[in-house]
């Protein structure tokens, strides 16, 4: 992964002593779309900005098809950007507004560009309105028709669906994933969402306290995470301590012992914590004992927490298959023990 | 029971307060005046003197205003929070202190041209402080803190994320300016000019001390009264008066016919930091000379309120420094008298608007009374009217015993310059006090009453203490104005009840520089603590 259209190598930002964004490499293939996904404060937004050139990086490169844009000011990269809150100029039409980034280029036809533009994101006719009597649906989609007008080589979104009703979110989502096709623009993306990111990303680097935990597809990321962060932070899951007793299997605080993966080699006698998925705990006659103490239906089946050992875990059967204040015994399909957390 | 409409009470009263007297003053123009007017060519330069002076005053004071407003608030640098605060000093500094602060500077015999004199071994001062230029530049030092409050206050709550819009659409920096922060800043950039204009025009200070031959018409109208011809100063105040109207009706136009609201939720603050090192010892030099120069008049003031009289003569620096000057106004009865008369007057004035704003506060936000519309209006018409076109319209309405024209002799008598202030002042106190009700929630009442507390209860324990900020900011705005009032003084005072600004106009006439600057810096040391008060939150 050295050799994308869209390279950044070791990129480093700080705040003072805060290091927002440590040493991070990423690469983005021509025409893919790469989400940044992680929490608040783990340095994907500081991540946009530095691409975009609104921060200046304090060590490493980004480069674009080869060259070294790293030092280039915002308005020479040809990069587009659509902000969290849109940043319309409020002073100038939908049309104006989408027009503003063409002035550079004289041999463009503004009023074609622009309606072509208007009418790949649904808002044909639109071109005279003022921008403050659209919706926000529509405000986001003139957000993302200027920053696609000028033919940018790269586009960034910062939480591009973030300020949008839920009821509006998948909608939206939808057309602008479509978009993003048609134009087949290289594209990188801010969200904290995990359904975001991998309904829209090609690809998920999840961030955390600005390093890159793993990038990967979807199913990757949970399926084969490799590390506890990105077991826990992305899907549903339970946390258990324990210690390892062989290299695949480890033996729980609360007494039982499993057969585990470890996607990092560890040795025997390593203080761990294994990460299972709701669907992978199982009922069976022995096993992890544990008091089921809440029910969350989801139709058929529902999801249960249990008290096991002063751990909580959380399984997921059939409706009727037990119910609050019953004792349990739970098997893993499948679990996976990373070392613990140094803290 | 039949209920009056609320609000008919205080509408009458501001009515006759704030419009009776001016309708009295068009009315009484006489018809051999104002053919006398028409006809004579130095009544139209005049005019149009007035005219042209105030858009020149607009485009200077922008000019300064703007720049600095940008520098101060898009650029970090050492010292500027201070400088920032202190640059909007003049904001409240009384005009004619501004003026005489200026004489002493660059006037004939001030520091500059003394220096240049040495520098150069001339025996004559190398320039006369005399004319439209010199009205200009007091003008444009004085008014461009309109441009910058409004300025700062417009980028303060510019969306940072609209300038990087622009960038990542390929604009440079002249090219975002131009194209996204001005037209961004069009409400508050046209709310400054039309405020500059409204200044410029009813500007008396700069062109009584530094006119000359020069007039305008505020200083003719002045002029008429002071040779007894009545008659021609209310024609002269009509045309003025009818000047400033067209220009609010046009300005006013222009600043609300494109007011731009900013869509989406957030707005974060505008980036400041400088990262280059040239760049951000270039913004502290900017910052530093520019508050410096625009400071340094109110320093000289203080330097020259130090001079006891008659020590100073040709040398560059004055040979002495004495706090006598200070001594003087406290100690003797004749110079301690305009302090005490202006500070009672201030007070009362204060007081009095402070009554009506929160009268018309309750009527106007939280009943909603039918007259609202009326009352708002009549609050804000001092504003657009000239002192000079004030003043003389007391003069004619308060002049007349006819009672039941409600029209009494106030004028020689202690009423009329605290009544002056006091109209003065509404607009001011009201525009405060009523921003301040409009914050307020409107069931913190509804409670009160459910909790059986009366009107003046409520008043007292809820409205009053919540109001506290808004009623301090506007009260001390009020009561510096009041204090260094001279445009309305000059044509209404008596010799009982002459103010600090007439006192410091004679000490000027027999050239007792000292105890005028010593009267110039108390009122700046009562602007600035206005300031203080005013700005604190």
């Amino acid at each position: 992964m050295s050799d994308g259209f869209l390279q950044l190598s070791r990129l480093t930002k700080r705040f003072g002593d805060h290091v927002a964004v440590d040493n991070l490499t990423l690469s983005v293939p021509r025409g893919a779309v790469l989400a940044l996904l992680g929490p608040s404060g783990s340095g994907k937004t500081t991540t946009l900005r530095v691409l975009a050139g609104f921060e200046r990086a304090d060590a490493g490169t980004v480069t674009v098809d080869g060259r070294d844009v790293t030092r280039q000011a915002p308005a020479e990269r040809h990069f587009g950007m659509v902000f969290q809150h849109y940043a319309l100029f409020p002073h100038l039409t939908v049309g104006e507004n989408v027009a503003f980034g063409l002035e550079r280029d004289p041999a463009v036809d503004r009023t074609e560009r622009v309606r072509d533009m208007l009418a790949l994101v649904d808002l044909e006719g639109f071109a005279a309105r003022s921008v403050s009597a659209l919706s926000g649906g529509q405000q986001q989609r003139v957000a993302v028709a200027r920053a696609l007008a000028p033919s940018p080589r790269v586009l960034l979104l910062d939480e591009p669906l973030s300020n949008l009703d839920p009821s509006l979110r998948e909608r939206t989502r939808r057309e602008l994933k479509a978009a993003l096709r048609k134009v087949g623009i290289t594209t990188v993306f801010v969200t904290h969402e995990q359904e975001e990111a991998f309904a829209l990303g090609d690809q998920v680097a999840v961030l955390n306290e600005g390093r890159l935990e793993q990038l990967g597809t979807a199913p990757d990321l949970y399926e084969r995470p490799r590390t506890l962060f990105v077991a826990t932070f992305v899907g549903r899951a339970s946390v258990l301590p324990g210690v390892m007793t062989a290299p695949d299997r480890a033996r729980l605080d609360a007494g039982v012992e499993w057969g585990v993966e470890t996607p990092q080699p560890l040795e025997r006698g390593a203080r761990v914590s294994l990460v299972v998925r709701p669907e992978a705990l199982v009922l069976a006659g022995e096993g992890l004992a544990a008091t089921v103490t809440g029910c969350r239906y989801t139709g058929a089946r529902a999801y249960f927490t249990a008290e096991a050992g002063g751990a909580t875990v959380e399984f997921e059967a059939a409706v009727r298959a037990t119910q609050v204040g019953d004792v349990v015994h739970l098997r893993p399909q499948r679990a996976l023990a990373f070392a613990e957390a140094s803290r | 029971m039949t209920r009056r409409p609320r609000g008919v009470l205080l509408t009458l009263l501001l009515a006759w307060m704030v419009v009776y007297p001016v309708v009295l003053v068009i009315l009484g123009s006489e018809l051999g005046a104002v053919a006398t007017f028409v006809r004579e060519p130095r009544e139209w330069a005049a005019l149009w003197a007035s005219l042209w002076i105030s858009l020149a005053s607009v485009l200077l004071a922008g000019l300064i205003g703007v720049p600095l407003a940008f520098v101060f608030e898009r650029l970090s640098f050492p010292g500027r929070r201070l400088l920032g605060g202190l640059v909007a000093l003049p904001a409240v500094l009384p005009p004619l202190v501004g003026v005489i602060a200026f004489l002493f500077l660059y006037g004939e015999s001030g520091f500059v041209a003394r220096a240049i004199m040495r520098v150069l071994g001339l025996q004559q001062s190398p320039w006369r402080l005399q004319g439209a230029g010199a009205i200009l530049l007091v003008h444009a030092y004085s008014m461009y803190v309109y441009f910058y409050l409004f300025t700062r206050a417009g980028l303060a709550k510019m969306d940072a994320s609209m300038i990087e819009a622009a960038h990542s659409l390929g604009c440079g920096t002249w090219a975002t300016l131009r194209r996204v922060s001005l037209p961004l800043l069009r409400p508050q950039l046209a709310a400054a000019a039309l405020l500059t204009f409204m200044t410029a025009l009813g500007s008396f200070s700069a062109p009584y001390i530094f006119g000359g031959g020069f007039r305008v018409m505020t200083t003719q109208i002045v002029a008429s009264k002071l040779n007894g011809d009545m008659p021609m100063a209310i024609v002269e105040t009509t045309a003025l008066a009818a000047l400033a109207v067209i220009g609010l009706l046009l300005l006013r136009g222009r600043a609300e016919a494109r007011s731009v609201v900013a869509v989406g939720k957030g707005t974060p603050p505008a980036a400041r930091a400088l990262s280059q090192p040239l760049a951000r010892w270039g913004a502290t030099v900017v910052g530093w000379v520019f508050a410096v120069v625009l400071l340094l008049p109110h320093v000289t003031l203080v330097v020259v309120s130090l001079v006891p009289i008659g020590t100073w003569t040709t040398q560059l620096m004055p040979p002495q420094y004495t706090l006598g000057n200070y001594a003087a106004l406290v100690t003797e009865p004749e110079r301690l008298r305009p302090l005490l008369n202006s500070l009672w007057m201030a007070a009362l004035a204060t007081a009095a608007a402070i009554g009506i704003a929160l009268w018309a506060g309750r009527l106007v936000v939280q009943r909603r009374a039918v007259l609202r519309g009326a009352i708002e209006t009549l609050l804000s018409v001092p504003w657009a009217v000239p002192g000079t076109v004030l003043a003389i319209a007391l003069a004619t309405a308060f002049s007349v015993f006819a009672p039941w024209a409600l029209r009494w002799v106030f004028v020689g008598t202690v009423i009329i310059l605290p009544l002056a202030y006091l109209v003065r002042n509404i607009p001011v106190a009201a525009g405060t006090v009523l921003a301040g009700f409009r914050q307020l929630d409107p069931a913190l009442d509804e409670a009160a009453a459910s909790l059986g507390a009366g009107r003046w209860r409520t008043l007292r324990r809820v409205t009053v203490p919540l109001l506290r900020p808004a009623i301090l900011a506007g009260g001390a705005l009020a009561f510096a104005t009041a204090l260094g009032d001279f445009v309305t003084s000059i044509v209404l005072y008596t010799y009982e009840t002459r103010p600090i600004s007439i006192e410091i106009l004679s000490a000027l006439r027999a050239f007792d520089v000292g105890t005028a600057a010593a009267y110039g810096v108390v009122l700046m040391l009562f602007s600035a603590t206005a300031m203080v008060v005013g700005t604190r939150r």
